[in-house]
């Protein structure tokens, strides 16, 4: 299920609000547990299972450190190897097949490659999930968080459908205090309305139309004209924030609604003036996560200049390979960590801090947008492509043409400027939504209620971060 | 100076924080809640107030149907099943809560006019052309796609469950013909962006996937003759005549007899005069249809055209035998709203001078036609006896998205498989065991569609049925498509023989079970 449904928005949606608020304080976990589990199964009622599995092994881990604190290091290591053993098998084990039968073809073994059937299905966003449920073992063994004795408190935090999905993530020392005790008020249900509003236009009325566009552009396989390439991928940078963007914005106005207080998660990042802010700036949810559980652990800046460059880029090819499993998500990684190296020698400034603002702004996007590529194509030969065709080194296929028609049209030509113009001159839905004057709640009602005509009357709807 | 002690606040601090600074009126407050509730709270009722007023019972209405839905998944013979089941069941639910919506019923037409007027855009199937020509979608994808023979193509196809490669289901199918002494000749038909590319951005002339001359260069190879049409059509272009149906996904009739006279020629057939009743006639196409506009919108006019009327009919003792699909059907089957007897097949046969055996039916030109030819054979009929060529006609973007399965073609015994039979309308009573899936309305490019029902404990015999009904009709659900499964229902049953000629070349769905497949099927109404 979708946040920008037709059955989201009027049956699961009423539905959850008004049995969450009519049940008493003691029970809402319950409650929310529940539509929580009837969200995720919707799509497919086995992966239920697997998320319960993933709950009872990290809550018991946990109960066994308060138990017995002197193996706490053994409940940890459980925890761990069990958690990325899963999320191994479910995410890494057809890539793994992939590139086996690739390395015996190479080595002249194609007898000994496996052509069987067996496939797995990845579950919807076991990435996001499975790292919040670790969160929760570190920090109760770190001594950051304590253990949560109510099983249905931990299996609610889970769960939790605002940000099962697609996030944000959501550690647990963070949300702790909120599972003991939150406040409810008019205030915070007003604003959550207000960022539900926003990320459903956000992703309806923008990213909606810039990923149509992106669509047709790597349709082509990557060879397509130089200007087709430009605007698709640029476009695709456009979906892939709006469509982010706007789903955190959504989940954290739900959270709101049901008197949970999530952290941003964007901060406008295509205005940022090297990749470092840009990270500061993009999925904050994922790159604090990374840096308390990973980076920092693998000894961060503090074991000298040259291991701070390798565990940057450590931590961002793992990052892109938490993406997906395939070579194109370690490139994209990889990119960004070997940025991130070369800006960290340079004090975390850009080679071309010299510049002019807006120049700085554009050379880090122009970076962001090179690396999208690779991130958004299907396979490798298909990113090498579209590079090519970026630069107008590759041969367009007469037929590659046809998607003009599509791609130029006004209704797709407007909406992508909107887009652009917004990223960088709009202020953030946390910005937009700090005060509430009578014009930004009635801007609020009429997107909301555009947005909603999109949805209905038009079937193009897919949600990026799902497939992660 | 700072004060090194002072711990920076997380961002969930901040967050905490920066909420409890939000700043709203009382006035404003109540606005957003009020309307936002509302909306949310009411809409739904009213949805089910709407639904109400059919006077079915409240489980069965759409928006409410979904336990009688999951009810319907127990008995599943495994728990891989069971899960199948209840997954198809809530898809299910969904799609049918989405049409039923008031407010898409309400705002769907009106808006996608509005797209069109202003904007020319069309929707997720229809792209609307510099010139007024409509396309369908897929059929600009089989273009601008990489080669259909590209091994990323084929890993991708595979992945969804299809057999992406053409070559072996052809050549396979070329085998089997060769033993029982059966040339096979095959005609992908072009579609209308391969010969209008100018109409959506790229240079004139003639385009086609990147794979189709290796395509064609394998099968020639290995023996087997292709018709390659994008040449005489593209000179008729040139003379100034149109190709294709501006507001159709299918070839015009000069087009289409165009074709027929390739046909003729590859297969040396004698040419004879060809005489026919002319007949004019005005109708608006499949893509137009797809659109769903206002039905009283002046948007997209409906074109004219020049039919043949012949009077050669489907000859099943003859030497020829055509499998086809929409694009043989077209001006020959009233189902696709462009006349009758004068399409591909009939003017073939006028221009043969001799009858032509006829399997066709609407969608999946990859397998739909040789599945029915096998299913013939499999009953003990065979379809085979006495030919000595088989043309198989396929639209081209079948190429790339088709499931090119092998079918095996194995003639069996007449009356090897007892199923229940009816001499004349009988209405019976039985348990549905398994229903084949249905379209949305809109979502295809045919309005008509029949399904696939399996019934047993007929009349609480031990007796089974398969049998045909329709589920759309003129992009309207028909009572049988709100059937499910394990439900006990009562429906008029009568031979498929009697209907066949109307509803056999409409695009239908069959369940997937092959023995199902051998029966000798009914045709039903509800009664």
């Amino acid at each position: 299920m979708v946040f920008s449904s037709y059955l989201f928005i009027f049956f699961f949606l009423p539905l959850t609000l008004l049995l969450y608020y009519a049940s008493p304080n003691r029970w809402r976990h319950l409650c929310l547990t529940l539509m929580s589990y009837i969200f995720y199964g919707w799509a497919n009622p086995a992966f239920m299972f697997l998320m319960f599995f993933t709950t009872c092994v990290d809550y018991s881990n946990g109960r066994f450190m308060q138990m017995a604190p002197r193996h706490k290091k053994i409940f940890l290591s459980t925890s761990i190897v069990i958690n990325l053993g899963i999320l191994a098998f479910f995410k890494y084990f057809n890539f793994g097949l992939e590139n086996y039968n690739a390395a015996l073809t190479a080595l002249g073994l194609e007898s000994y490659c496996y052509r069987g059937f067996f496939r797995v299905v990845l579950p919807l966003g076991i990435s996001f999930y499975t790292f919040q449920s670790m969160s929760y073992v570190i920090d109760v063994y770190r001594g950051d968080a304590a253990v949560i004795t109510r099983f249905i408190d931990y299996a609610c935090y889970i769960s939790m459908f605002p940000q099962l999905v697609a996030g944000p993530i959501i550690r647990f020392q963070d949300i702790a205090r909120q599972l003991q005790h939150r406040v409810y008020s008019w205030e915070k249900f007003s604003r959550g309305i207000a960022f539900f509003m926003l990320g459903m236009a956000k992703k309806v009325l923008l990213a909606n139309p810039c990923g149509k566009v992106a669509d047709l552009a790597f349709e082509t396989g990557g060879s397509l004209s130089c200007l087709d390439a430009w605007y698709g991928i640029t476009a695709y940078a456009m979906q892939i924030y709006y469509d982010f963007s706007g789903y955190s914005d959504m989940a954290i106005g739900l959270g709101l609604m049901l008197g949970f207080v999530f952290a941003k998660n964007f901060d406008s990042p295509y205005k940022s003036k090297s990749i470092t802010e840009f990270w500061r700036r993009w999925h904050l949810s994922l790159s604090s996560w990374l840096r308390d559980y990973l980076y920092i652990p693998l000894g961060g800046n503090r074991k000298g200049v040259w291991r701070t460059y390798i565990n940057l880029a450590l931590v961002m090819l793992l990052g892109g390979l938490w993406h997906g499993a395939s070579w194109n998500f370690l490139i994209w990684g990889g990119i960004h960590g070997g940025w991130l190296a070369f800006e960290r020698a340079q004090g975390k400034h850009s080679f071309y801090r010299k510049l002019p603002s807006v120049l700085q702004v554009a050379c880090t996007f122009l970076i962001v947008l090179l690396a999208w590529v690779f991130f958004r194509a299907l396979t490798l030969p298909e990113a090498y492509r579209y590079v090519g065709s970026l630069f107008a080194l590759t041969k367009t296929p007469p037929s590659s043409l046809l998607i003009r028609g599509l791609i130029y049209n006004p209704y797709y030509l407007g909406h992508f400027f909107l887009a652009g113009i917004l990223v960088w001159a709009a202020p953030s839905a946390w910005d937009f939504s700090r005060k509430l004057t009578a014009a930004k709640i009635s801007w609020c009602i009429i997107v909301f209620i555009m947005a909603l005509l999109t949805l209905i009357t038009q079937g193009y709807n897919p949600f990026i971060y799902f497939i992660f | 100076m700072s004060n090194p002690k002072v711990k920076k606040r997380s961002r969930e601090e901040i967050a905490k924080i920066e909420i409890g600074n939000t700043d709203i009126g009382r006035a404003g407050k109540s606005c957003l809640c009020v309307f936002f509730l509302l909306l949310i709270f009411v809409y739904p009722c009213i949805q089910i107030l709407h639904e109400a007023g059919s006077r079915s019972p409240l489980r069965q209405l759409p928006s409410l149907s979904l336990f009688a839905r999951l009810g319907e998944t127990g008995g599943s013979p495994s728990l891989m099943a069971f899960n199948r089941n209840l997954t198809a069941a809530v898809k299910q639910y969904e799609d049918e809560l989405e049409t039923s919506s008031i407010l898409q019923k309400l705002l769907l037409p009106p808006t996608q006019y509005l797209l069109s007027k202003y904007f020319h855009l069309g929707n997720e199937k229809v792209v609307i052309g510099k010139g007024g020509h409509l396309f369908y979608r897929h059929d600009i994808k089989y273009l601008s796609s990489p080669g259909f023979l590209d091994s990323e193509q084929l890993r991708e196809g595979h992945l969804t469950g299809r057999q992406a490669d053409p070559l072996p289901a052809i050549l396979d199918f070329h085998r089997q013909l060769k033993e029982r002494g059966v040339k096979l000749v095959i005609m992908p038909a072009p579609v209308k962006p391969m010969l209008y590319p100018e109409q959506l951005g790229a240079a004139k002339g003639a385009l086609n996937n990147r794979s189709f001359e290796l395509f064609k260069t394998k099968l020639e190879e290995a023996g087997v003759s292709v018709i390659d049409l994008c040449e005489s059509l593209t000179e008729l272009r040139g003379k100034g005549k149109e190709v294709f149906l501006k507001t159709d996904t299918h070839w015009t009739p000069e087009a289409m007899r165009a074709a027929a006279e390739l046909i003729a020629k590859n297969i040396g057939g004698t040419r004879s005069a060809m005489a026919g009743t002319p007949q004019s006639l005005s109708s608006r196409g499949d893509l137009a249809r797809m659109l769903n506009l206002p039905s009283d919108s002046k948007l997209i006019e409906p074109e004219n055209i020049s039919l043949t009327i012949h009077d050669k009919v489907p000859e099943r003792q003859s030497e020829i035998l055509l499998l086809g699909d929409s694009f043989c059907n077209i001006f020959s089957s009233d189902a696709l709203h462009w006349g009758s007897s004068a399409g591909l097949p009939e003017t073939l046969a006028a221009l043969l001078g001799q009858g032509i055996d006829l399997i066709a039916r609407n969608d999946a030109g990859a397998y739909a036609s040789r599945e029915l030819l096998a299913r013939e054979l499999a009953r003990g009929r065979d379809r085979l006896a006495g030919k000595k060529l088989l043309v198989w006609e396929f639209v081209s973007r079948e190429l790339m998205e088709g499931d090119w399965k092998i079918i095996p073609l194995e003639l069996r015994e007449t009356g090897s498989v007892d199923c229940f039979s009816v001499e004349q309308p009988t209405v019976i009573e039985a348990t549905l065991a398994a229903v084949s899936l249905r379209p949305r309305p809109y979502s295809a490019p045919y309005s008509d569609h029949v399904m696939a029902l399996h019934l047993v404990d007929i009349n609480d015999g031990l007796q089974q049925a398969l049998v045909y009904m329709v589920s759309m009709e003129n992009n309207k659900l028909t009572g049988a498509a709100k059937l499910r499964q394990n439900e006990r229902v009562k429906i008029r049953v009568m031979p498929w023989v009697d209907c066949e000629e109307r509803y056999g070349t409409w695009s239908r769905s069959e369940i997937n079970d092959d023995e199902l497949l051998l029966w000798q099927p009914l045709w039903g109404e509800m009664p």
